[in-house]
């Protein structure tokens, strides 16, 4: 047949399947004439067309449930109803009958776990699964088999039981009434998160996030409570398991919420979830969604080499920082997305520019934009600004603020770049003599406080098919915004941020200096000008300066991998701290000679050894090798030495560590945390003077690091100096709310409980217990497995202190059980034991600690709750043993 | 995919830069040069399939797709090439994966494929194999017909996307799929009762 017969053949056909059945054959013939192959083809045809709704799925028709309803399984589970069918298999609701309770069970298809290999590894996963208790969580409950009988053969269906959840899917809320309003969306969102939080903690990645497997279940006079189930079944190792998740993904449909990578080899992360997390804020406060293709082809290539469609052109009012947040989890590099799923969730919470509610009353409002990060006062002579003494300047104080640099190109991939500058010129503004630094973290606090500051420097980065404009701006604030100066960087992309770096230096410095010469309009502001001239030269000529205290890389990339690892640390939190390690490692594979970042894995791996008191030989050995490599690779790098420094301290190489904590100070004489350290350092051997001159200076220079103030409070509690701890402390808690520093305040006050007589001890006891109490509803509300270390800790200490015993005692139970999880370090059991004065079991517990250099042990020496073993032979050879007798 | 799938990339960027030209053998080509490293990739995910068990080739797609997608030094940016040389790609492993297997016993260990776009139900552990050859003989009479049901039962493509790829109306794609799989139903069903 022709191309032109084939076109007639398809012409009838398709006009034959309009006809009823009973007239197409009559149609065919007098269509086709005498053309008998045509009129015969098309006959076959019809006889052998099947509409697509009935061809393709012939398994939907033969599907029969595996249980039906009254049946026991397994002598226990009585089915009530079939509650679901999809993909892996069947749900139905059950009773209980040992435990007499409601239950949902679900049945897994046999064929998914046909191998060995996956049931084993099936098994394994329920294992982790059933350890998971928590409020958005779907509990799971057991793992059982259900026999049937076919013929001869006996056939088992995997079933494992769950929690039964009476409400609806988000799936169908969102049929409902999507899209929901932000405020909404974020109650939901807030509790998806929690929930995923607690999974991700026990390692386990969902991988299957989506609004059908979240549950609301409405609640009697509380929130509704939202719950993430089907989790955990879908995490696998790479292989077959992958395969057969694969396969029934599809058959159910194209899997819209999946992040790409979930398909491919390799091992699917949290990212993926981000990824997820990303797609199911869109879809929920949205009206359409952010890819159009429906086959799982083209999703999978859409995914990887389009943009989703901006969410802000499918939704009328959606705040720009939502838009963000979702583009960032929709970032087809795992890396380039958020970190965490609390990231996304702050994201979405923190509205990038000043709210309203950060005005004081009468103060101007401000103009929308990024609120910083940092406002700096001047406060004295900057000692090092010769270059502005010409102009006679009289000391002033003024400030100048400056706002992140905003990331308007809708990439994430640019966030790193801003953020890090912005953290970065944080950091380099430290640097400078007698200056005041407001960090990050309370700057709405502080703004409150202070006076709009004079002058304001914001930045703004804009991209346009590949380019990039960075545009900085130096306005004057009591001239009504009045701009001083403005200029553009324009790139063909970031690929060379150290380049860009140094031109905005250049052109900045000089810009600003003219502005002072040309424009100033009396000696105040030029001498303000002069001063943030001096800062802004300090923090763009990065290269002529020194950004660090050495050069840090020649590659963009590694240096960007640098700039990501060390925001992950300041984080303060073992997810970050480990993902900071991954980045600095990935620095290091970029630029082998790249001595900063070694000296960032060995502090991130110090760090790591903070969150958990189990003994780590492993991390430890890690943070030695990187700290020594740091020092090899960077001689003159301030960095370097520090880690060196806390890396031999832990070692108890105490001359080593002293050695190294003055290199570092010699290099870097205002680097707040080293000098932290160093003041912890000094202080293991009674030095407190020194040790209380160094954190107050460590203090002074950076007085919002958040770990400055519990570290120092406890300093000064150690060194007697109970009024000032408790003033600090208390200080510190109005600004933020750490547990670490309420634990330290307690400690004060128990101390204080037991030192004291009388009323004055009873008052200091109360303190003290109202502190544990404090820390114990928020581990409730937040630890991800209930439990409740911290204040078990301080209760045992207040009530040890305070002479009874009796209640101490299931605390310290309690403590010691946690001890073998690594919670608890038996350091904190040993002073509480030795409090007790049960000497034996205290050193017990101590030379345990010793036994791996617990770092919880190096105040041994000056701690006063082991005062009552001072003299005691085994705690003298505890001391000789550490090199602190 | 983590080690590079194509050969070296200045030839995917060539024959990439032929098919935009409108060269028709660059798509087989690159096919061609793209397919050893994909077909190991395949191979390992079906090894350990479970024996005796249907198989929808559309549940081996996304992942497939993936693998494609990610062949170092490609640049996909044009959908249909990227759908088209994924479909091809994916066709070509079934067929080898059929060939190999079934040259062993009946139903002897390997799994089995069915199209379930065709709605065969066949049961035949040669299925996808006579499909196979009655699509080339599909593709002598009425190749963009042909074309259309490769992309429809091997690569699971959507009207739509078939009529983007082929540069036709969504209508037509789903006329010639129509007209197509009764075709091939048709020579199925004859090839049956002959044997």
């Amino acid at each position: 047949m022709t191309e032109a017969d084939w076109e007639h053949v398809k012409c009838i056909f398709a006009a034959a399947l309009e006809l009823p059945l009973g007239e197409r054959e009559a149609f065919v013939h007098r269509q086709c004439g005498n053309r008998l192959d045509q009129r015969d083809l098309l006959l076959d045809l019809l006889a052998n067309h099947s509409s697509d709704s009935n061809s393709s799925h012939r398994s939907t028709c033969d599907w029969q449930p595996v249980l039906k309803v009254g049946e026991l399984v397994t002598g226990r589970f009585r089915i009530s109803r079939l509650i679901a069918a999809g993909g892996m298999g069947e749900v139905y609701e059950a009773w209980d009958e040992w435990l007499r309770l409601r239950v949902a069970l679900k049945t897994v298809r046999p064929e998914l776990l046909s191998d060995p290999g996956a049931l084993d590894r099936f098994k394994r996963e329920l294992l982790v699964a059933r350890r998971v208790s928590h409020e958005n969580v779907c509990r799971v409950f057991d793992f059982v088999e259900h026999r049937t009988e076919k013929g001869q053969q006996s056939e088992a269906t995997p079933c494992f039981t769950m929690e039964l959840l009476e409400g609806e899917t988000l799936a169908h809320i969102l049929e409902r009434s999507r899209p929901l309003a932000c405020a909404d969306a974020l109650a939901i969102l807030k509790q998806v998160a929690s929930g995923l939080r607690v999974l991700h903690n026990h390692g386990i990645v969902h991988r299957d996030l989506k609004p059908s497997n979240i549950i609301v279940v409405p609640q009697p006079a509380r929130p509704d409570r939202v719950v993430v189930a089907d989790f955990g079944l879908a995490k696998s190792e790479p292989g077959e398991v992958d395969w057969f998740q694969s396969a029934t993904e599809f058959r159910g449909g194209a899997p819209y919420f999946t992040a790409p990578e979930v398909f491919s080899k390799s091992r699917p992360g949290i990212p993926s979830d981000v990824y997820s997390f990303g797609l199911l804020i869109d879809e929920m406060v949205t009206t359409s969604r952010a890819f159009s293709s429906t086959s799982p082809q083209a999703l999978v290539w859409e995914k990887l080499w389009k943009k989703p469609l901006p969410p802000s052109s499918r939704s009328a009012e959606l705040p720009p920082h939502w838009e963000v947040t979702i583009l960032r989890c929709l970032e087809p590099e795992p890396s380039a997305r958020f970190a965490s799923i609390e990231d996304a969730v702050r994201s979405l919470e923190l509205p990038p520019n000043a709210s309203s509610t950060e005005r004081t009353e009468g103060q101007p409002p401000r103009r929308i934009k990024r609120r910083l990060v940092l406002g700096v006062i001047i406060a004295a002579p900057v000692a090092g600004a010769t270059a502005f003494t010409a102009l006679a300047l009289q000391p002033v104080s003024t400030s100048i603020e400056v706002y992140d640099i905003r990331n308007t190109t809708g990439l994430g991939e640019y966030d790193y770049f801003c953020r890090g500058t912005t953290a970065e010129l944080t950091r380099q503004l430290l640097q400078l003599q007698r200056l005041r630094v407001f960090s990050p973290r309370i700057s709405r606090t502080s703004a409150r406080a202070a006076t709009p500051a004079r002058f304001s420097i914001d930045g703004m980065l804009q991209a346009n098919n590949g380019q990039i404009r960075l545009t900085v701006q130096l306005s004057d604030n009591q001239q009504s915004g009045t701009v001083l100066w403005s200029d553009n960087f324009d790139r063909n992309g970031i690929n060379d941020p150290l380049a860009l770096q140094s031109d905005i230096s250049r052109n900045t410095a000089t810009a600003v200096e003219r502005q002072l010469m040309l424009g100033a309009k009396g000696p105040d502001q030029a001498n303000a000008l002069a001063r943030a001239a001096y800062g802004l030269r300090r923090w763009f000529g990065r290269q002529s300066t020194g950004y660090f205290s050495g050069p840090p890389t020649t590659s963009n990339i590694a240096f960007d991998f640098y700039m990501r690892g060390h925001h992950l640390l300041e984080e303060l939190s073992p997810q970050s701290a480990g993902a900071a390690i991954d980045y600095f490692k990935r620095a290091i594979e970029n630029d082998e000679q790249f001595a900063l970042a070694y000296a960032g894995v060995a502090d991130a791996y110090m760090a790591l050894m903070n969150y958990n008191y189990a003994p780590h030989p492993e991390l430890a050995q890690n943070a030695r090798y990187y700290a020594e490599r740091a020092v090899e690779l960077g001689r003159d790098l301030a960095e370097a030495h520090a880690a060196l420094a806390a890396v031999r301290q832990m070692d108890w190489d105490h001359i080593g560590a002293e050695d190294s904590y003055h290199e570092a100070l010699r290099l870097k004489p205002n680097y707040a945390k080293a000098r932290r350290w160093y003041a912890g350092f000094v202080l293991q051997f009674g030095r407190t003077e020194e040790a209380i001159r160094e954190s107050r200076h460590a203090l002074e220079l950076d007085p919002y690091d958040p770990s400055a103030a519990p570290a120092v409070g406890l300093y000064l509690f150690f060194s007697g100096k109970y009024p000032e701890a408790i003033d600090l402390l208390q200080r510190s808690l109005q600004k933020s709310e750490m547990l670490m520093t309420r634990h330290n305040l307690g400690q004060v006050y128990a101390w204080l409980g037991n030192i004291l007589l009388a009323n004055q001890a009873e008052h200091f006891f109360g303190l003290a217990l109202e502190q544990a109490r404090a820390i114990e509803n928020t581990e409730r509300a937040t630890s991800p497995d209930g439990k409740t270390s911290f204040s078990d800790q301080l209760f045992a200490l207040a009530y040890a202190l305070h002479g009874r015993e009796l209640e101490t005692e299931p605390y310290l139970t309690r403590l010691e059980a946690d001890m073998l999880t690594g919670g608890t370090s038996p350091v904190t059991v040993g002073w509480i034991y030795a409090i007790l004065r049960q000497q034996d079991k205290a050193c017990d517990y101590l030379e345990k600690a010793a036994s791996w250099r617990d770092r919880r042990l190096l105040y041994t020496k000056i701690i006063p709750f082991l005062t009552n073993l001072h003299g005691t032979p085994r705690f003298q050879a505890l001391l000789t043993l550490m090199h602190l007798a | 995919m983590s080690a590079s799938a194509g050969g070296p990339s200045s030839d995917v960027t060539i024959l990439l830069h032929e098919i935009v030209r409108g060269n028709p053998e660059a798509l087989s080509e690159l096919v061609t040069l793209l397919y050893p490293d994909l077909k190991r990739m395949a191979e390992h995910r079906m090894h350990g399939e479970r024996p005796d068990h249907t198989i929808q080739p559309s549940a081996l797609v996304s992942e497939f797709y993936l693998q494609v997608a990610n062949c170092r030094g490609v640049d996909w940016r044009n959908k249909s090439h990227f759908l088209a040389v994924a479909s091809q790609i994916m066709r070509r492993f079934l067929i080898d994966y059929a060939r190999t297997h079934n040259a062993q016993k009946r139903g002897g260990g390997v799994a089995l494929f069915e199209i379930s776009e065709l709605g065969l139900h066949s049961g035949r552990p040669n299925e996808v194999l006579i499909v196979n050859d009655l699509l080339d003989r599909l593709f002598l009479e009425e190749p963009r017909m042909a074309q259309v049901v490769e992309m429809r039962c091997f690569g699971g493509l959507t009207h739509s996307e078939i009529g983007e790829v082929l540069g036709i109306d969504e209508r037509t794609a789903k006329r010639d799929w129509q007209v197509g799989r009764a075709w091939l139903k048709t020579h199925f069903e004859k090839g049956t009762r002959l044997e």
